[in-house]
């Protein structure tokens, strides 16, 4: 085995992307930690600044503005990766906190390890090049999608990206995403549980 | 070849590529000329192709609901237009690109960007380096969605566009700023007269 078994989610989205050799295999998850973390954790807040880039073997995550109104920017689950690019290329400091919604079970690969990625890795560069093209489209979404305030379209793009979140994450969680109360919220999903039959 | 001068100026500034590399590049591309009010891609519209932006602006537009054109971003000189999200999932546009002046610009097709990325030697970095650099923007686009403050939006707008105040009419602005016109005037003189005190 070239690698701990744990990276093997995370190889496999990698080889899907890229051709890279035993050597390179090595040489990058090497670099990578794994670590276990409670529900309740912050992986970052505000102020930090983000040095790693996280890849979810296992749990639920959320960005979240914390303060006198809660307000819950996006979600993350398995087999998807969470930064904070502006803290990974740029250095500046965060200004959400990254929130474990579950017990998790995450891949770490640190700030230098992407950069000897890029310098040392035959298809380091387009690895790179594509997972900033994913996070650019999921950016742009988010952007366009604020211009168009219909919170049942917002409520059924959140079901189809996140398939199991009414399970996992509490209604009023939901409700800070989708930006409205938690009446709200029980009269939307009563009129789409209409809709539906 | 004159024609690809400010391209080959821009590219050159971030990768180190061949004199053969430059020449094989160019030949894939078509120099374009739109008047101010024509569309350089239109709403629902396959887009394969990106512009680099010789001269002259252009505006994104998003109609939203009610069919009302709403401006999402502006692209001058130096810089590359697309509709990027209908561009990277290979969709139909959500958006419209508008030449709000007259433009000269140099379209690149997908197979053109696929070339550069898969047989010049440093194209990936290339690609990948314009892709932080959108990150960047990105943020800060996004963040003009979290500020409530017009004022605060306005300045922001400024930093992100410096001089735009002086190629668009206030029209234009105040859709990009999703603020009513004439709230816009009364900003615009308030921000005015401080600066100017």
């Amino acid at each position: 085995m070239l690698f701990h078994p744990v990276y093997t989610p995370l190889v496999s989205v990698f080889s899907q992307v890229i051709k890279w050799s035993d050597e390179e295999i090595v040489g990058f998850t090497n670099q990578f930690t794994f670590g276990q973390f409670k529900k309740g954790f912050y992986l970052l807040q505000p102020g930090d600044i983000c040095n790693q880039l996280w890849f979810f073997n296992k749990g639920f995550c959320r960005i979240v503005i914390k303060g006198e109104k809660e307000k819950s920017l996006h979600f993350v689950q398995e087999h998807n990766f969470i930064s904070d690019l502006s803290g990974l290329l740029f250095n500046f400091p965060a200004k959400f906190y990254f929130e474990l919604l579950e017990n998790s079970e995450i891949v770490s690969i640190p700030k230098s390890a992407l950069l000897w990625a890029q310098e040392n890795m035959t298809e380091g560069n387009k690895l790179a090049r594509i997972f900033h093209e994913r996070e650019a489209v999921a950016k742009l979404e988010s952007i366009y999608d604020t211009y168009f305030p219909d919170i049942m379209y917002r409520y059924e793009k959140m079901l189809l990206e996140f398939p199991q979140i009414e399970q996992r994450v509490s209604q009023r969680i939901i409700a800070s995403y989708l930006n409205i109360s938690r009446v709200h919220l029980s009269r939307l999903k009563a009129k789409r549980k209409n809709l539906v039959k | 070849m004159e024609n690809f001068k400010k391209l080959d100026q821009f590219i050159s500034s971030i990768i180190n590529w061949t004199k053969e590399e430059k020449l094989s590049f160019f030949e894939q591309l078509s120099i374009k000329k739109y008047k101010a009010g024509e569309y350089l891609i239109k709403e629902k519209e396959f887009c394969n192709k990106l512009f680099f932006i010789n001269k002259g602006l252009v505006s994104i537009v998003l109609k939203d609901k009610e069919g009302n054109s709403i401006t999402t971003n502006f692209i001058a000189e130096n810089n590359f237009a697309t509709s990027m999200l209908a561009f990277l999932n290979k969709q139909t546009s959500r958006v419209f690109l508008l030449a709000l002046e007259d433009i000269h610009c140099i379209e690149i097709s997908r197979p053109a960007l696929n070339w550069l990325y898969e047989n010049v030697k440093e194209g990936n970095k290339f690609g990948r380096i314009q892709f932080e650099l959108l990150h960047d923007w990105l943020n800060k686009r996004q963040s003009l969605n979290y500020i409530t403050e017009p004022i605060e939006r306005y300045r922001l707008m400024l930093m992100m566009y410096p001089g735009i105040e002086k190629r668009v009419s206030q029209k234009i602005i105040s859709s990009f700023l999703r603020i009513d016109p004439a709230h816009f005037s009364r900003l615009k003189s308030k921000s005015d007269s401080k600066a100017s005190k």
